[in-house]
């Protein structure tokens, strides 16, 4: 058929190089010796558990951030007695989010929980709502997070396959 | 190995990690379920407590647990291990007060969750009774816990 396929050392080495990119101090997308740890974890007897945690993980994010999302809405606020936003509510629901993320080794995600939670304890409705440490900036630190998980959890499954398809020609 | 979790992609972590150490794995949502677990007759060579859980959080299950132990209800001498986000000094000190043997941090991994199983067998945790004025007793220290920690 004359298709160029990759061999299984060249995705391997972009695997790596993916990995570095997360791993590096600037983008802090993932802490290398916590996700390190999850990927070992990977094995024949379970050979979908990376994609199944980061669909987990991802899930759980999307529905915190909604309900982030809500209690800061104006809607909320306005209903609310004293004018504010439920920030206890907030704090807890950050609280989960950075200990989901915490699991995963999602370091920057983690970082910007704190961060927001730091507004939270000053009660600082706008620095919440945006700019830095704000909803609007974790929700944009996920999505990256997100984009780069869809990208890793697919050369992965290259990797997989090609492996897999390696040992049927033995 | 009973894992107490409410979190699913958490639960799903530690039962791959359960797995690699060649062990089984049930599983209970909340503390709550734990405890009916544990009052069904569960016998785990570990328990893997999360804290914050819906319904019934890890302390009160364990101090729920340790009550059952005591009152002979359920056999004596569940390992129990408090695995949290949280590991405040003061965080600690409650996870033993409750009557938790270990205290670490989420997620456990293989190497921790073997070298856990690979320690001796616990003692009996002694647990001293204060038999308050009104007869009931009460918990109100550990002591003799096992030494290698």
């Amino acid at each position: 058929m004359g298709k160029t396929k990759k061999t299984l050392e060249e995705l391997e080495d972009e695997r790596s190089a993916l990995e570095q990119e997360a791993y590096d101090e600037k983008t802090k997308l993932l802490n290398r010796s916590q996700f390190q740890e999850l990927l070992e974890l990977q094995n024949e007897e379970e050979p979908e558990f990376v994609a199944e945690i980061v669909e987990m993980y991802l899930a759980d994010a999307k529905e915190m951030l909604n309900e982030l999302s809500k209690l800061f809405s104006e809607e909320k606020v306005k209903e609310a007695e004293d004018g504010k936003p439920n920030y206890n509510t907030v704090r807890a629901v950050l609280h989960k989010l950075k200990g989901s993320s915490s699991t995963f080794g999602a370091d920057g995600v983690q970082q910007k929980c704190e961060e927001l939670r730091e507004h939270c304890i000053n009660e600082d409705l706008d620095k919440c709502r945006t700019g830095e440490g704000s909803l609007e900036e974790l929700q944009s630190n996920v999505d990256i997070l997100s984009e780069f998980l869809a990208k890793y959890t697919a050369k992965i499954k290259e990797i997989y396959e090609l492996s897999q398809e390696a040992k049927a020609d033995e | 190995v009973l894992i107490v979790e409410d979190n699913l992609m958490n639960q799903k972590v530690a039962k791959v990690v359960v797995k690699h150490c060649g062990m089984t794995a049930d599983v209970a949502n909340n503390g709550a379920e734990a405890v009916e677990i544990m009052k069904g007759g569960g016998l785990y060579d570990v328990i893997l407590m999360d804290i914050q859980m819906p319904v019934m959080d890890g302390l009160e299950a364990t101090q729920r647990i340790r009550e059952m132990e005591a009152t002979g209800t359920i056999a004596k001498g569940n390992y129990i291990v408090a695995t949290s986000a949280n590991a405040t000094a003061e965080n600690h000190r409650e996870g033993y007060e409750a009557g938790m043997d270990e205290y670490i941090t989420k997620p456990i991994y293989p190497s921790k969750l073997k070298e856990l199983l690979a320690k001796p067998k616990r003692m009996q945790t002694v647990l001293e009774f204060d038999d308050g004025a009104d007869g009931d007793a009460e918990v109100t220290s550990l002591i003799g816990r096992n030494g290698s920690g």
